[in-house]
């Protein structure tokens, strides 16, 4: 059976070191659309989401894209610890990736962020000027509301009595006297977590557009102060954004695997599109 | 000492796997099975620590997604049916680091079952270590919902009254539960297994346990019910019992939970795992030398 995608894993060399990713392209080799680069989810909403990135990663290589997934610094497979990350050195890892898409890609760039990936995207398009659109997936639009969620794992695991957990104070608490938390065996530094608490979503100036995807099981679309505020923000800005809702399970947080083929089937309909276009 | 992403082919689909690479690898290296909804990753990096200190103590690891996981985009599968693709993996450690001879699986959850149910087939295998090993059926699970929700109840002579009376729906757990304890006081006829599927893959497990027997390292948690159901089994089971004997071949880890989620808990399976491959090794390599004298003297 001859393969309808090409894939390579390699180490993509930066100032902090390592990172690993993953590569798709057409088979073909010869027609390129541009570039995707997959900013992944946190923690273990990162593990959870691996297959349905994937197969949205090789969907869209099969359109003719290539699609570079990149695991940031002390995530995945690269390089260090995520005791060591940092949000500032998360945001140069996007960096690397789009400089890499713009060295070895043709056609344009866009970043495609999934929940925190979603946020770290916009922000390194904002802060390095990034030429891109951003496609984001069930974006966290907070930081600060996304590490309280993160570190409320540790009250789950006190409730049903992991041992050693009873006696700890809180990973807040630790946090704010600048000690690093362990929490569902990940370990966060309070560099990290202060990185994490100042993220917001950015209007971005430069970018080519942005796909804004929202999933839920009924495939409604809630009511989001914060949206609202980027829409007319955006707007101002005179960026194109287009809000799509789909149909799906949070399939980053799910016990098992689970894959959202309407959002996928939308998204690859939206980068048919021409970018930047509003609705 | 490096590390080294790897590619490679299971039939006519494509594989992500990452090697670890000491400077100067023992023969024996080490194929990480993932098991559960994880991919090579593992739970908080679970997999990388391993690979990290696998590396660290001179011992060559492969951690890949089989078909179906992560970075894979082939149907997804069970763990029953990754026979090739662990052998696709082991092809590809051997083909990184070529000195490496001997391979011990080291499996996690259902990863362990799937790493006994293989160990058998392949020569190169010379030893596994199973962490937590998956032995669920309707009959375990039924047995871990009747020491934790009905534990109380069952000795209420006011629920039996309502059970056998109609009173109380029988859900498909508490038909389960009932087959249990029909199952349990029915004496036993000499290793008679009923054949449902799941027991099939236990049993496949269990000729793995059998035939790889002194080669396969325990690893237990204390908190965690996959665990538990293990050691049910090993305690009802003759055929098993050897495996959680007290010894260098079973361990636990009284505090930890299934993932090992606690730095701690994640050192002490790196270190009981380093120790155990480490007498492994030199098992091995005395095993060849008296081979070599003993042919010398004839």
């Amino acid at each position: 059976m001859a393969l309808l995608t090409k894939i390579e894993a390699f180490h993509l060399q930066t100032p902090l070191g390592f990172r690993f990713c993953v590569l798709r392209r057409p088979a073909g080799g010869d027609r390129s659309c541009g570039t995707i680069i997959h900013v992944p989810a946190f923690a273990e909403e990162l593990n959870k989401s691996r297959r349905m990135i994937a197969l949205a990663a090789d969907a869209w290589a099969q359109d003719g894209w290539t699609v570079l997934q990149i695991d940031l610094g002390g995530c995945g497979d690269s390089e260090g610890d995520l005791a060591d990350a940092r949000w500032d050195g998360w945001l140069d890892d996007v960096r690397c990736a789009h400089q890499w898409a713009q060295g070895h890609g043709q056609g344009p760039v866009w970043l495609w962020g999934l929940r925190l990936g979603a946020l770290l995207a916009s922000e390194a398009a904002q802060r390095f000027g990034l030429d891109c659109g951003l496609l984001l997936w069930q974006p966290v639009t907070s930081g600060k509301q996304h590490l309280h969620q993160f570190l409320r794992l540790w009250t789950g695991a006190q409730i049903v009595g992991k041992a050693g957990v009873a006696e700890e104070t809180s990973p807040l608490k630790r946090l704010a006297r600048g000690e690093p938390v362990e929490v569902a065996g990940y370990e966060i530094a309070p560099g990290l977590a202060q990185g994490l608490e100042a993220a917001q979503f950015r209007v971005t100036g430069t970018s080519k557009g942005v796909h804004w995807f929202h999933v839920s099981p009924t495939g409604a679309m809630p009511s989001s102060p914060v949206l609202e505020r980027l829409q007319t923000e955006w707007q101002a800005a005179g960026v194109g954004l287009q809000v799509h809702s789909a149909v799906g399970p949070s399939f980053w947080q799910t016990q098992e695997i689970e894959l959202a083929p309407d959002l996928l089937m939308q998204s690859r309909q939206a980068l048919r599109r021409k970018p930047g276009v509003s609705l | 000492m490096s590390v080294r992403p790897v590619v490679f082919a299971c039939g006519s689909d494509q594989l992500i796997g990452v090697a670890h690479l000491p400077d100067c690898p023992s023969r024996v290296g080490v194929v990480v099975v993932v098991g559960g909804p994880q991919y090579r990753v593992g739970s908080h990096r679970q997999f990388v620590s391993l690979g990290r200190a696998l590396q660290e103590g001179g011992f060559a690891c492969l951690r890949f997604d089989y078909r179906g996981i992560g970075d894979s985009v082939a149907p997804m599968r069970s763990f029953e049916g990754v026979d090739d693709d662990v052998r696709a993996a082991i092809d590809a450690l051997i083909d990184a680091v070529p000195t490496v001879d001997h391979v011990v699986l080291w499996g996690l959850c259902d990863g362990a079952s799937a790493a006994l149910i293989y160990a058998p087939r392949d020569a190169r295998v010379s030893g596994v270590i199973a962490v937590n090993p998956w032995v669920r059926s309707e009959a375990s699970l039924a047995a871990a919902q009747l020491s934790h929700y009905y534990k109380g109840q069952l000795l209420s002579l006011n629920f039996w009254r309502r059970l056998l009376g109609g009173e109380i729906r029988i859900g498909q757990s508490i038909a389960g539960l009932t087959s249990v304890l029909v199952k349990r006081f029915r004496p036993r006829r000499g290793g008679q297994s009923v054949a449902t599927l799941a027991q099939t893959f236990i049993d496949r497990m269990g000729n793995g346990w059998l035939r790889m027997r002194g080669r396969v390292l325990v690893i237990l948690s204390g908190n965690d019910l996959t665990a538990r159901e293990f050691a049910d089994l090993c305690r009802t089971q003759p055929v098993w019992h050897e495996a959680v004997m007290p010894g260098p071949n079973f361990v636990e880890l009284p505090a930890a939970d299934h993932t090992f989620s606690r730095r701690e808990w994640k050192r002490s399976v790196e270190f009981l795992t380093l120790e155990w491959l480490r007498a492994q090794a030199s098992s091995i390599s005395g095993g060849e030398a008296q081979k070599e004298i003993t042919e010398l003297q004839a």
